[in-house]
């Protein structure tokens, strides 16, 4: 699952976790370019195909790998 | 010595030993002496208490025939005379639960004691209020476990002796508050359970809260491109309009919708009906942050999956039961194990 509040689920014992964004904009990031946003909306995605690929034990947080990826502005997120 | 209790047992036409589901509407019959599970409980409760009698009738006769059902129920209590009657258990059968929760009603309307047992989420749990119900699991296998916990409490109740509580007994709640003192203020049990816990004292809550399910992690897929990829998202997203009317806040059921044939979605044709958004980037500005699916076509298109399911599913992540969370769960991945998807990236904003 791709969540903007990864404690929340690893808490609760979810499995394989991805760091998405923000809880307004889970996979991507609007004030990003629009291919700069397309980019990031990608590697979420392919992080959580990479989840899915990787034998976990108990409830694991998968990064995004940022090497080609744009640097993402972080904020305090007001969780729904 | 004292005369033995009394006990009469009530059963479905399945563990009655009358047939299975296409038995459902059998009319109410009496059996002297205990039936199949009966037996059990005979055994578990030795030789001071007696199962005189086992009413046994169809799931849906009892439930839904109940100017016809009821009645040789009610005459079969008033010439038993029983100390106690145990229903089911039901386990995770619904009607069975529903007809095991209006027997003990009946019973305890006659001013006889009823011990029932079913899983917790059984519709029959909440359909009578104030029912002695011991918390099964979903499956008869655990007959003997359930019948003996059912016995135990039964006893208790057959013999008129103070019942304690839910936690103390076994049963679940039922709803009913008994005032008690417990001699000091809030603020001091709180400090004393901070004390507790830090000297490794074993602290009880005062308050139960519900496990959740520990459920171990599905084997890793190596070779994704030969599988089927389905979305989920708890944004709520939905064609615009909200055609199922699907609830804005907390979530009763689960919808999915197609996408075959689209490769984005646009703030035009989509929306997120969570009140939490309203206004907000995904009805405005883009959707595909809830449901990332321009990602996924692409991904399908370079074959790093196999396909994506022509479908998502849609639901408004807000708070929910856990019986209800599981129900939705289990929906949706039914519908996607009988669709051959073999993984599903949930978007859980």
């Amino acid at each position: 699952m791709v969540s903007a509040l990864p404690s929340v689920p690893l808490t609760l014992g979810a499995h394989r976790v991805v760091r998405g964004i923000r809880v307004e904009h889970l996979c991507g990031d609007p004030t990003l370019s629009p291919e700069s946003d397309r980019e990031l909306m990608l590697l979420i995605a392919r992080t959580a195909l990479r989840a899915i690929k990787t034998q976990v034990q108990e409830p694991t947080l998968f990064e995004r790998e940022e090497t080609q990826a744009p640097s993402v502005h972080r904020e305090l997120v007001g969780a729904s | 010595m004292t005369r033995p209790l009394k006990i009469v047992q009530y059963l479905n036409q399945f563990f009655g030993g009358i047939g299975g589901e296409e038995y459902n509407d059998q009319p109410v019959q009496v059996i002297e002496g205990p039936v199949g599970p009966g037996r059990a409980l005979a055994n578990i409760l030795g030789d001071t208490v007696a199962v005189t009698a086992t009413i046994i009738a169809g799931d849906n006769f009892l439930v839904e025939e109940q100017d016809r059902s009821l009645p040789p129920v009610r005459q079969a209590l008033r010439k038993y005379q029983p100390d106690l009657v145990v229903a089911g258990p039901a386990f995770d059968a619904g009607r069975y639960g529903l007809g095991c929760a209006l027997i003990c009603q009946l019973a305890n309307e006659t001013g006889i004691n009823a011990v029932t047992g079913m899983e917790p989420d059984n519709p029959g749990v909440m359909s009578q209020k104030g029912l002695y119900v011991i918390p099964t699991g979903s499956s008869p296998a655990e007959m003997v476990p359930a019948l003996r916990k059912m016995a135990a409490l039964g006893l208790k109740l057959a013999r008129k002796e103070e019942v304690g509580s839910a936690e103390e007994e076994e049963y679940l709640p039922r709803g009913i508050r008994k005032p008690f003192n417990r001699h000091k203020q809030g603020a001091e049990r709180a400090v004393d359970m901070v004390l507790g816990r830090i000297k490794g004292e074993p602290v009880a809550s005062e308050i139960s809260i519900r496990q959740y399910d520990q459920v171990d992690p599905p084997p890793p897929i190596d070779d994704l491109s030969r599988y089927s990829v389905a979305l989920i998202t708890t944004a709520g997203i939905v064609p615009r309009g909200n055609p199922n009317r699907q609830s804005t806040e907390i979530p009763r059921n689960y919808f999915a919708y197609s996408i075959a044939g689209v490769d984005s979605l646009t703030v035009q044709n989509w929306e997120s009906v969570h009140t939490g958004f309203k206004g907000h980037v995904y009805n405005t500005l883009n959707p595909n942050y809830a449901l990332p699916l321009p990602a996924l076509r692409e991904l399908d298109r370079i074959g790093e999956i196999g396909q994506l399911h022509d479908r998502f599913y849609s639901v408004v992540g807000g708070g929910c039961p856990v019986s209800d969370a599981r129900r939705i769960g289990r929906g949706i991945a039914t519908e996607l194990t009988d669709a051959d998807v073999e993984a599903v990236i949930l978007e859980s904003t």
